[in-house]
């Protein structure tokens, strides 16, 4: 009897340890078949191509509260990347017990991932496959790139802490993103550096020397990459820069008289809220908010190709008159719209004897890099376009995810209705029926 | 053979019974309810604002809340399987039928896995009535029909087990929901911050083999883990009997 017993626990425990063994067999050789259509889990060829050019470790820090659902979705969402390239490491990071990290990573809300590669971060919003793929074709450019902000003409500065106009915020976004940033003040150093990448102006409020617009010129005729912005609070000076690009500023503030509509509260506010095709704003859905500008119009010169980035309305016009008296219409003065508030010139040219792309972004202002204005909705996330756009750091590859089959669902109001009774009301009461039919019939025996 | 035999048994004493009915009505009321809600959020707003479909949101989230649902009421539906039995004096003779133990348990699991896709035929009405309005993704609503088809038979496998350790059903079915959750949210324990083996916990969660298969995703690996689960109970359950056969 006893060794009956005996027999029974061994044979209980073999069987365990076989149940353990198939266990880890079956993790160890496993496959898996996307049965989506479209193959919607499995990451498209572009986003394979873009791991297999990377070497090195890339770091992941997923910043969700411990215990949080989402860490699962999270780590579903780069268990794709991790089958194509093993060294990928997904960190998670409990934003409330670790803010020295939120604050290193400049994390605004948790939810938010950062990733690393070869000390360069990115931080993306969420886990889908454009956004992951895109930071990855970002952290995979290397080499130095300078953005370079002119100074000493009244110019947005990018180290104050203590002006809100200032852009010190937008600098240190471009900083995180791999880009090196530096001012340069031509009263002191009469010359562009040679490595710059991006030439800012960032609306100078005094006119610059016959010698410095020189340089500016020589740089935009060598094939230099910039970004014009200009208020429209200051006469926009460099008017030789802006002849050989053929735009001429307009002077004055466009006006949007439906701004209750939008809601931005003023009507010299301007709220982006869809944009022109381009290059800068492809893919990109978020409202920019523009506090105060004026508008351009460009001509055809030196090859450039004017693609409209920012667009304002019919109802729009460009006020020339005085705005400060507190009530302004459209007069024969003004300038009716649409308006032209953002755009980008592109021109192939041939420097040192090879082939390149030479871009240069315009915008009518410059309040929204501001530390003041940056946060607001697409912002930031608009500005860091344009820079990366400009330093040539836009995607390559263009990553086209398959889309579910079913986003549209054509349903009729009675079709609708019909689902509704059926499903929530007619269907649990027949069951329920036949439950109660059951009991009587129980009862009755 | 035998154990047909037993499953039809098991299967006609189910549908004989009113709770099974009242079960089934329950679950209807409200994943229906789950479904309608999301799927008139989904027409007012296509795609989710990120390329998603119907099969990914509305179904998903039906697949999503049967989970819980499931959860609850397996237990009811598998407490009187061996503890019914063995209160009204049956399960001896059970026991000493010219039947294996394992014919026993098998064909009892079988009977309870007939309501299983009862269930999942009635639910998968929902995602069928939506084939005419839309290109629905038909394999991603078979991925996750097909998790909680592995899902509910891993449940019920060990509420069987529980159900063969007591002889009062009511508490075979807090003692199944007990371990049932248990199980589940040791997924909860495996993403906490500083847990070790988290890897292994989250591993053993029942839940987390069924989410790769709710966004389409056929794992052999979580496959195996939902035959291995449901094979251990019965195992275990078999084990269980011969103990008492003597």
């Amino acid at each position: 009897m006893k060794s009956q017993t005996l027999q029974k626990w061994i044979s209980l425990l073999l069987f365990i340890a076989l149940i353990v063994i198939l266990g880890v067999l079956s993790t160890r050789f496993s496959a898996a078949l996307d049965w989506t259509a479209g193959g919607r889990n499995t990451l498209t060829e572009a986003s394979q191509a873009q791991l297999a050019s990377m070497d090195g470790p890339i770091i992941v820090r997923a910043f969700v509260y411990s215990g949080d659902p989402r860490r699962r979705d999270i780590e579903l969402d780069f268990a794709r990347y991790q089958r194509a390239k093993a060294d990928i490491e997904v960190r998670f990071i409990d934003p409330s017990t670790q803010p020295q990290q939120v604050r290193e990573f400049d994390i605004r809300e948790p939810g938010q991932i950062v990733l690393e590669y070869d000390g360069r971060r990115e931080t993306i919003p969420g886990t889908t496959e454009p956004m992951v793929t895109t930071a990855l074709q970002r952290l995979a450019v290397s080499g130095e790139q300078w953005v370079v902000f002119l100074a000493g003409h009244g110019e947005r500065s990018i180290s104050r802490e203590d002006d809100s106009r200032a852009l010190t915020g937008y600098a240190n976004a471009l900083r995180e993103r791999g880009l090196k940033v530096q001012s340069v003040n031509l009263t002191e150093t009469p010359a562009i550096p040679d490595n710059t990448s991006v030439l800012v102006l960032a609306s100078p409020e005094r006119a610059y020397l016959p010698g410095e617009i020189e340089l500016v010129r020589d740089y935009v005729a060598r094939g230099g990459n910039l970004l014009w912005l200009a208020d429209p609070d200051h006469p926009v000076g460099l008017a030789e820069v802006a002849g050989e690009l053929g735009v001429t500023w307009l002077d004055g503030y466009a006006i949007f008289p439906d701004y209750q509509v939008i809601g931005t509260g003023h009507p010299g506010f301007f709220a982006a809220t869809q944009y022109p095709a381009n290059a800068v704003t492809q893919g990109f859905d978020q409202i920019t908010l523009f506090p105060l500008v004026r508008a351009m119009a460009v001509d055809k010169v030196n090859d450039w190709t004017m693609q409209p980035m920012l667009v304002a309305g019919e109802s729009a016009w460009l006020e020339t008159g005085d705005i400060s008296g507190g009530t302004v219409a459209l007069d024969d003065d003004d300038i009716p719209g649409p308006l032209l508030i953002g755009a980008t010139l592109t021109r192939d040219l041939e420097v040192d004897g090879e082939n390149r792309t030479q871009r240069v972004a315009l915008v009518g202002d410059a309040d929204f890099l501001s530390d003041l204005h940056l946060a607001e909705v697409g912002n930031e996330a608009f500005g860091l376009n344009l820079a990366q756009w400009l330093a040539l750091r836009d995607a390559q590859l263009n990553i086209r995810v398959p889309e579910a089959p079913d986003t549209d669902i054509v349903i009729s109001p009675l079709g609708g209705k019909a689902i509704v009774a059926v499903f929530v009301i007619v269907l649990p009461l027949l069951l329920l029926l036949v439950g109660v039919g059951r009991w009587f019939v129980r009862r009755r025996r | 053979m035998n154990i047909l035999i037993i499953a039809r048994a098991e299967l006609r004493r189910i549908f004989l019974s009113p709770l099974a009915w009242a079960v089934l009505a329950v679950v209807q009321v409200l994943l229906g309810f789950v479904f309608v809600n999301v799927l008139f959020d989904f027409i007012n707003q296509p795609g989710f604002g990120g390329g998603f479909g119907a099969s990914d949101v509305v179904v998903g989230q039906v697949f999503g809340f049967a989970t819980i649902l499931v959860l609850l009421i397996m237990p009811l539906m598998t407490m009187r399987l061996f503890a019914e039995e063995r209160k009204s004096g049956t399960l001896n003779l059970l026991l000493s039928a010219p039947v294996s133990l394992t014919e026993i348990v098998l064909g009892k699991f079988l009977g309870v896995v007939g309501f299983i896709v009862v269930m999942l035929a009635v639910t998968a009405l929902m995602p069928l009535a939506l084939l005419p309005t839309t290109d629905l993704d038909v394999g991603r609503v078979a991925a996750g029909l097909l998790g909680l088809l592995l899902l509910m038979s891993a449940f019920a496998a060990a509420g069987l087990f529980v159900s063969s350790l007591t002889r009062e059903p009511t508490i075979a079915a807090v003692a199944s929901f007990g371990l049932l959750l248990a199980i589940w949210l040791v997924n909860m324990v495996g993403y906490q911050d500083g847990v070790p083996f988290a890897e292994l916990i989250r591993y053993l969660s029942l839940i987390e083999h069924y989410e790769s298969l709710r966004r389409g995703v056929f794992d052999t690996a979580d496959i195996a883990y939902y035959g291995l689960f449901t094979a251990l109970f019965l195992g275990l359950t078999v084990q269980r009997l011969d103990l008492e056969r003597q």
